[in-house]
């Protein structure tokens, strides 16, 4: 893209820089919009799984931003916005460290995705104390078959009965 | 009794087990007793026992779906750990167990 444009403006120098960020403006929405229309239709759980896709697509946005103008820079910008704003930040705000324990499945099940995974402390948002606590409590539940290691082992479990 | 205490205190534990779902009440308090009596060994002191019961375990230990849940908390001096851990290790009934030190 950079090189189409780059013909014509070269007689004024100065309007290089305006006719570049418009372009740049132009087509950013619809990057954008996509980003948007994918992010209700997400159930929280399928966020753990794609959270880690989605910072290496940050990263590849930033390469992109060289070869082909200023494309994606909205789409970067929009994620970290949602990421602070959003969920997350309810996950594990009201826990109070002495409850933390294997015997309280309901409240542990909470820092587990849906595949059984414990969450991590950049999705759960506590301290890292807290995190420490629920990540032992949550290994020991598991131990005694309170909480499965992994989802297929409910699903197992469901099915024979 | 009082003597070991001196150079080993007495500490604070948390133990759970799964019994295999097809023993009975009697043969579950058989067990308690059996494990409260080890505590006793130990200079130690049942504090709470707690039956959960029968329950759905959240996947199969040993070709088995359910299990009787035993909690006690007790106090002991630590060298009593290995007769326990041994004790239910080599019981066929107890399907799962762990033990812990209670430390707050």
């Amino acid at each position: 893209m950079t090189e189409q444009i780059n013909p014509t403006p070269e007689e004024e120098g100065v309007e290089t820089v305006s006719e570049q960020d418009e372009i740049a403006e132009a087509p950013a929405p619809k990057p954008s919009v996509s980003l948007v229309d994918r992010s209700p239709s997400r159930d929280d759980d399928y966020d753990e799984d794609e959270d880690e896709d989605e910072d290496e697509y940050e990263g590849e946005d930033e390469d992109e931003d060289d070869e082909s103008g200023t494309r994606y820079v909205s789409g970067p910008s929009d994620y970290v916005q949602r990421e602070r704003g959003g969920r997350g930040r309810r996950i594990g705000s009201d826990v109070r460290i002495e409850e933390i324990d294997f015997k309280n499945v309901p409240l542990l099940s909470r820092f587990l995705d849906r595949r059984g995974r414990i969450l991590s402390r950049r999705k759960t948002k506590v301290s890292a104390k807290v995190q420490r606590r629920i990540v032992t409590e949550i290994k020991r539940a598991r131990h005694l078959a309170l909480l499965p290691y992994t989802a297929d082992q409910t699903r197992i479990v469901r099915k024979r009965r | 009794m009082a003597d070991q205490a001196v150079d080993q205190e007495v500490r604070e534990y948390e133990l759970v087990y799964i019994i295999q779902p097809e023993m009975d009440e009697s043969g579950i308090l058989s067990l308690n007793e059996r494990v409260a009596q080890v505590i006793g060994d130990h200079s130690g002191e049942v504090l709470t026992t707690e039956m959960w019961g029968r329950r759905t375990l959240a996947y199969p230990i040993k070709k088995r779906f359910e299990g009787h849940y035993v909690m006690q908390r007790f106090t002991m001096l630590p060298d009593g750990t290995a007769e326990i851990e041994r004790f239910l290790r080599l019981n066929e009934d107890v399907i799962r167990y762990l033990m812990f030190r209670r430390s707050e």
